[in-house]
């Protein structure tokens, strides 16, 4: 998915949706409802935050980045810089 | 009153790291002389400017927009809110351009690169990174001789100041002594004709 067609609340949100589906291809994740269950929301959480109904809250994303040892920068992308999800 | 208080106090939120490590980075952009204030802070990043203080006051929480429009308009390691141990500026395009690098022996040199960078910038960022590299003891002395630095430019603006008002008074009375030296003049040149009519 790439800035054009984004549909996410805000780039955080976009990035967070991305790393999500990064780490169920990785098999790093079983799927999305893990994902809400390991963070305490309803299973809708994800869904709403891809449909861009609500951000990704700040707390999930710093446990998410802590939890899976990932790259802060990846969320935070600067202009025509392109960062790794996994901590190098 | 006093309930009123217990009130006000228990409701202020406990910060959690990324709020900690945000109202640190805010005086470090302060310290360094990247920012003026936190409230230039907040409204250069768009926010209403007394956020930070209210971070402080109250602990309200630092939203994802406001870190990021942080991150990005100061161009700060994202990597720092949330592990330990990292610096808060980017340090990597420094160190490959201009700035600070280790060589072969770990020790530190300095590099002035070929860039577009002017010469006052450059330096500035070298200095920032120093000070940002410096142990926290010798940070602190900084930070001190900053503010010293601080309070003497005010001091040195305030009497800018005094003695732009004063250059004003002194002109007013050159003014007045100018005028009474005319009116002086003219009367003395009345007793004279008065004295040659005579």
């Amino acid at each position: 998915m790439d800035a054009s067609s984004f549909t996410e609340k805000n780039i955080i949100s976009r990035q967070f949706v991305r790393a999500a589906r990064q780490l169920i291809a990785d098999k790093i994740i079983l799927d999305q409802k893990e994902l809400c269950t390991k963070y305490n929301y309803d299973k809708s959480f994800f869904s709403k935050i891809a449909k861009g109904e609500q951000s990704v809250p700040y707390d999930v994303l710093y446990q998410f980045v802590l939890d899976f040892k990932l790259n802060p920068s990846y969320f935070f992308p600067s202009q025509n810089k392109t960062e790794s999800l996994y901590l190098q | 009153m006093a309930e009123k208080n217990k009130k006000k106090n228990s409701s202020k939120r406990e910060l959690n790291a990324v709020d900690r490590r945000y109202l640190k980075a805010a005086d470090i952009l302060v310290e360094t002389g990247r920012a003026k204030s936190h409230s230039e802070i907040c409204i250069s990043i768009g926010i209403d400017r007394s956020i930070i203080s209210k971070m402080k006051s109250e602990g309200r929480s630092v939203t994802m927009q406001q870190l990021e429009a942080t991150i990005t308009t100061y161009g700060l390691n994202s990597e720092y809110f949330f592990y330990d141990a990292k610096s808060l500026f980017e340090q990597v395009e420094a160190n490959r351009s201009s700035g600070i690098a280790t060589n072969g022996d770990n020790n530190k040199v300095f590099n002035v690169g070929q860039g577009n960078i002017e010469g006052n910038v450059l330096y500035e960022q070298i200095a920032h990174q120093i000070i940002n590299e410096a142990p926290p003891e010798l940070h602190n002395k900084i930070t001190t001789l900053v503010q010293e630095t601080d309070k003497i430019k005010k001091a040195a603006s305030d009497f800018k100041e005094q003695v732009a008002v004063l250059k004003a008074e002194k002109s007013v009375v050159e003014a007045r002594l100018q005028k009474s030296n005319e009116e002086l003049h003219a009367v003395k040149d009345e007793l004279l004709s008065v004295f040659r009519n005579r």
